[in-house]
């Protein structure tokens, strides 16, 4: 057996909790104990108790069957002010160090995740450097490539926040490289990572660019949209990758319907020759809007393709609109939808070991 | 079916006591027709029903049945046709309602009910529908009050109303039935198993059609193809969409559920489609008791110039022609006509005509060979004699019996005897012209469809592809998750079907677009590749004519950057890097399947041309080498390739041979649902044509 590490701080840029559910599924898979730990966090979502929370923490709470309370996962959450914290910074630091020490009791292993900005709580004179040694974390940087015109710009951005730590007398361990394009491949083998392991971090990873991580299900859509369902009440498993607008007239709507992948088709409920068409093409859901109630014989088809039908009260934009955001939180369902992809990942682009020595 | 038409016996179950229920209608019916055969009644709480033993269970008569008619409640189906089936019934007409039509709860019990029916090898007609009938056995097993008269249409309809009203219709224009057939939810029997049957029939000399869906799409043309080879099919479609039928055809995409892809699965049928219920029945009427005419050159012969001018409009708009006469007709009727009368058709015989110059013209055009069919206008004047007029055409029809002949009577009073006589003696007649006409293209129609599935239909072979070679692709494209093939994905597919293409390889970096450019040689194509982008060069993805190393580095960074900009969701691949071949004259192929019917073909000019012109045709796979052949002759673009002003005519075999190839292709491997090649480049005769861009989708 290996010496384990016993805290991984992830920090940096997006894609973070989908790789820290994979890590955690993939260390608990290898008979370790996890825990996660997301010390400071960005309110998003107000509990009906009318606390906040981030979502994020909720989603892999109950995803990994985490038994941890949320305010342990989450000590602390930032509302609006950043600045209100300045008096009491040690009342904070002991919430966190409590609340850390009972996730990391009886564990073997814990991930942490970083605030979305790196530079938080540099202001009150807690930066995110010291809150890494405070936990004894062994700190690995998640650079995004694809949003990047020009790629080389990771390598940079590398540079300044391993400063950043190093003057605040911390250090970055290594780095995952995420979300690679094809076409950035080679550049990225070739000349980045020698050019960051020159730095003296390592590269823990260079995950290829998806189609898609994770997707929601159609019952994440149901109570996001808080939709009536019409047809096929027990099929809400299907997940959701695409979402498309039946606008047009059936025949010249199938060019784009037989390109999509599970998709969600949103259209009216009076618009009776698409849906027919469109449940040819085997979506994963169709939802009508406007509160449209369909004709008899779309239900019929739906019954026989499988086919869920739901219906909302908005119109179609608003609908698109929600329908976004669903899909850019993750869920429980939607990080399950597409484990066996995850943990491939995990497995075959993580050096997984080499993070926990 | 001999046993649904002509049973040995049958069981009402679910019969009725009391008049005015539907299960008291159809035993009454059943009686009334003149039914020979066993009637058995089943009622659990009658001893008796129309003064014939009732049965508490089908089990319980100890004879054997062939048909059953079931009007029970929809949730007692079941049960009862389970009994059906233990008893060994080899039909059951389900005329109760409650099932697919209701959604929900009845769509499971229809299909509870195939399972029944499949158990056993009963045959199901219905459920939902109004019943069957053969006015030949005689057998009404429907609820409807009117029992209609015997014939040779046979009428096979979706609406059991329509069928009501129709057999309600139907004596006054002298329309007699063979077979009656509700479809009704056609659980079981559909349309293509009745046609097979019609068409083999007997007592039926013309079938029509009145369908809303079409189930098996395929299987429809094909038993089409074959029953219309010795009589005539004509088809109402219901649920033919104005907004389908406006939606652009210039995409391949857009071909298929719509009226295109109907039109083509017709015509390769050979099935006349009619778009009024007028025109069914007018077309039936003349079928009926008509013979085929042997070309579609009218004559007409009339009292009212009007009439000849109205009527000769109307033919010639439609697409038929007037019949040239002999120089002997002519000369024959200027010799026996007054001379204000007309004696090139169409024939005047003016306002004064009695009989005997009806006579005299009618049976003159008739002996001419240059017409293939007969029409006679007759309009109530002083001294016309409508009802000496009527036995003068029927006299000569009997006369004539090769050559059809149709009549106008238009009027009210003054011609209703005339039309009564004709119609007794079995000549079709109709009170406006448009109507005739409409009736006599169904003729010329079905003249000219049979002699084209003589010919057509015959299949080319193709040996030189290699299936499994594309299928391959197409598996590995399925494994990652993707409907659409990346173009060099495509070109591989379609080359494996000996389709030339350019030289096309995918390129994940600059470096390697190089190479590859070096390779396949300068200068060279780039483009996108990404399933997510449909139109590579709307979005700044493709640079043509590129020349050297650094054009192409130069076209991979810009194309990629423009990718991001405007599809940043969008999953790219890399770029293609393609040989930039030599200019041709650019055409469109393009295949989509039709979810009812299976792969349409489709062809057309290229470039901005299809769009804008929309100068395209189809045809339903497999084509024949002559369909293919047509499809290329019957667009405009044809002028342009056969060498348009001094231009050298292109290598319009290289396009049949795309054609049949993607044919092929398509019909090998059905997963494809939609493709197109576009453009296809064709080079001047006996070069060949060489495809510079594929697109496939699979399911």
């Amino acid at each position: 057996m290996w010496k384990l590490v016993k805290t991984i701080f992830l920090i940096g840029e997006r894609g973070k909790s989908v790789l820290i559910y994979g890590l955690l599924r993939k260390f608990s898979s290898e008979g370790l104990r996890v825990g996660y730990f997301k010390p400071i966090s960005k309110a998003r979502y107000k509990l009906p108790s009318m606390t906040y929370i981030d979502p994020d923490v909720i989603t892999l709470k109950q995803a990994l069957n985490l038994e941890d309370s949320l305010e342990d996962m989450n000590p602390i959450i930032i509302t609006r002010s950043i600045l209100n914290f300045k008096n009491n910074i040690e009342s904070l630091k002991k919430r966190i160090e409590e609340a850390y020490s009972r996730i990391a009791s009886g564990k073997d292993v814990v991930l942490a995740e970083s605030y979305p900005n790196l530079e938080v709580m540099t202001s009150i004179g807690f930066p995110l450097p010291q809150l890494t040694k405070m936990l004894n974390a062994k700190t690995v940087f998640v650079l995004n490539v694809k949003e990047r015109d020009v790629v080389d710009e990771v390598v940079d951005k590398l540079i300044l926040y391993n400063c950043y730590f190093e003057y605040h007398g911390a250090k970055i361990d290594g780095v995952i490289v995420n979300n690679v394009p094809i076409y950035y491949s080679e550049r990225v083998e070739d000349v980045i990572v020698p050019e960051i392991e020159r730095l003296g971090l390592k590269v823990y990873g260079v995950i290829r660019e998806k189609a898609r991580l994770t997707a929601p299900t159609v019952s994440d859509i149901v109570e996001a949209l808080n939709a009536e369902i019409l047809e096929n009440k027990d099929k809400l498993n299907n997940i959701v990758e695409d979402i498309l607008i039946g606008a047009m007239a059936p025949t010249a709507a199938l060019r784009w319907l037989r390109r999509a992948i599970n998709a969600a088709i949103v259209t009216g409920g009076d618009r009776t020759d698409l849906i027919i068409t469109a449940l040819e093409t085997k979506p994963s859901v169709v939802i009508l809007t406007g509160g449209l109630y369909p004709d008899i014989s779309v239900l019929v088809k739906a019954r026989e393709t499988g086919t869920p039908i739901l219906l909302v009260p908005y119109d179609t934009y608003t609908t698109v609109e929600k329908l976004r955001e669903v899909q850019s939180i993750i869920t429980p369902s939607s990080l399950k939808a597409k484990e066996t992809d995850i943990l491939e990942t995990i497995e075959k682009e993580v050096k997984w070991k080499e993070l926990l020595q | 079916m001999k046993e649904l038409f002509k049973p040995k016996s049958i069981a009402v179950i679910g019969a009725s006591r009391e008049p005015g229920k539907v299960g008291y209608v159809v035993l009454k019916n059943i009686i009334e027709s003149g039914y020979k055969g066993e009637v058995y009644p089943v009622n659990p709480r009658a001893d008796k029903i129309l003064g014939l033993n009732a049965y508490k269970s089908i089990l319980e008569v100890s004879s054997d049945i062939d048909l059953a008619v079931i009007v029970v409640p929809a949730q007692a189906v079941l049960d009862v046709m389970e009994e059906c089936g233990k008893k060994g019934v080899k039909y059951a007409v389900i005329i109760s309602a409650g099932f697919k039509e209701i959604g929900g709860e009845g769509v499971e019990r229809e299909k509870k009910l195939i399972e029944i029916a499949k158990k056993y090898g009963v045959r199901v007609v219905g459920p939902n529908c109004l019943g069957i009938m053969d006015l030949h056995t005689p057998l009404n097993a429907t609820f409807t009050s009117t029992p209609g008269v015997k014939g040779g249409v046979a009428f096979v309809s979706q609406s059991g109303a329509l069928l009501s009203a129709i057999l309600d219709w139907a004596p006054r224009v002298g329309v007699g039935f063979s077979k009656i057939v509700s479809l009704g939810n056609k659980a079981d029997l559909n349309e293509a198993d009745f046609l097979a049957y019609l068409g083999e029939d007997l007592e039926t000399k013309v079938i029509l059609l009145y369908l809303e869906s079409i189930d098996q799409g395929r299987r429809f043309v094909e038993v089409g193809s074959t029953v219309t080879r010795k009589k005539p099919i004509i088809l109402l479609k219901g649920g033919v969409t104005e907004a389908g039928a406006k939606a652009a055809l210039s995409h391949t995409g857009a071909m298929a559920g719509g009226v295109t892809a109907l039109r083509a699965a017709l015509k390769k049928a050979g099935i006349i489609q009619v778009s009024t219920v007028s025109e069914l029945f007018d077309m039936a009427i003349a079928f009926n008791s008509q013979p085929i005419p042997m070309g579609s050159r009218i004559g007409i012969v009339t009292n009212a110039g009007g009439g000849g001018v109205i009527v000769s409009d109307l033919l010639i708009s439609r697409g038929l022609k007037l019949a040239e006469l002999s120089k002997h007709t002519i000369e024959y009727l200027r010799s026996t006509l007054p001379p204000v009368a007309s004696v090139y058709n169409p024939v005047d015989v003016i306002g004064d005509a009695r009989a005997d110059r009806y006579k005299i013209a009618i049976e003159a055009l008739l002996r001419d060979p240059n017409v293939n069919a007969l029409l006679v206008i007759l309009t109530p004047q002083v001294v016309t004699e409508p009802e000496e007029t009527a036995k003068v055409i029927v006299e000569l029809s009997r006369k004539y019996p090769s050559k059809p002949i149709l009549a106008v009577f238009i009027g009210g009073e003054r011609v209703e005897k005339a039309i009564r006589i004709l119609v007794e003696n079995n000549i079709p007649v109709y009170d406006m012209p448009e109507r005739a006409v409409a009736a006599i293209l169904g003729l010329t129609e079905y003249s000219e469809i049979r002699e084209y599935l003589e010919k057509a239909l015959e299949r080319v072979e193709i040996f030189d592809v290699d299936k499994e070679g594309a299928l391959a692709i197409i598996e590995e494209v399925k494994k990652q998750n993707r409907r659409v093939l990346l173009e060099h994905e495509a070109k591989e597919v379609v080359k494996y079907y000996g389709i030339p293409v350019a030289p096309t390889k995918l390129a994940v970096s600059e470096e390697r677009a190089v190479e590859i450019a070096r390779r396949v040689g300068y200068p060279v194509v780039v483009k996108i590749a990404s399933p997510d982008i449909i139109h590579k060069s709307d979005i700044g993805g493709v640079f043509l004519g590129l020349k050297s190393d650094e054009e192409v580095i130069e076209a991979f960074r810009t194309i990629i950057l423009n990718a991001k900009r405007y599809m940043p969701t969008a999953m790219i691949q890399g770029v293609t890097v393609q040989k930039m071949v030599p200019k041709g004259r650019e055409v469109i192929i393009g295949a989509s399947k039709d979810p009812i019917f299976g792969h349409i073909l489709m062809f057309g000019l290229g470039g901005v041309y299809t769009e804008l012109f929309k100068d395209v045709s189809f045809r339903l796979a497999p084509l024949s080498l002559r369909e293919a052949r047509e499809m290329i002759t019957e667009t405009k673009a044809y002028a342009l390739l056969r060498g348009f002003r001094g231009e050298p005519p292109a290598d319009i075999n290289a396009i049949v041979n795309v054609l049949l190839r993607v044919s092929k292709l398509v019909t090998d491997i059905p997963q494809i649902v939609e493709m197109d090649i576009n453009p296809l480049f064709v080079y001047e005769e006996g070069v060949g044509a060489i495809a510079v861009d594929v697109r496939i989708i699979t399911e």
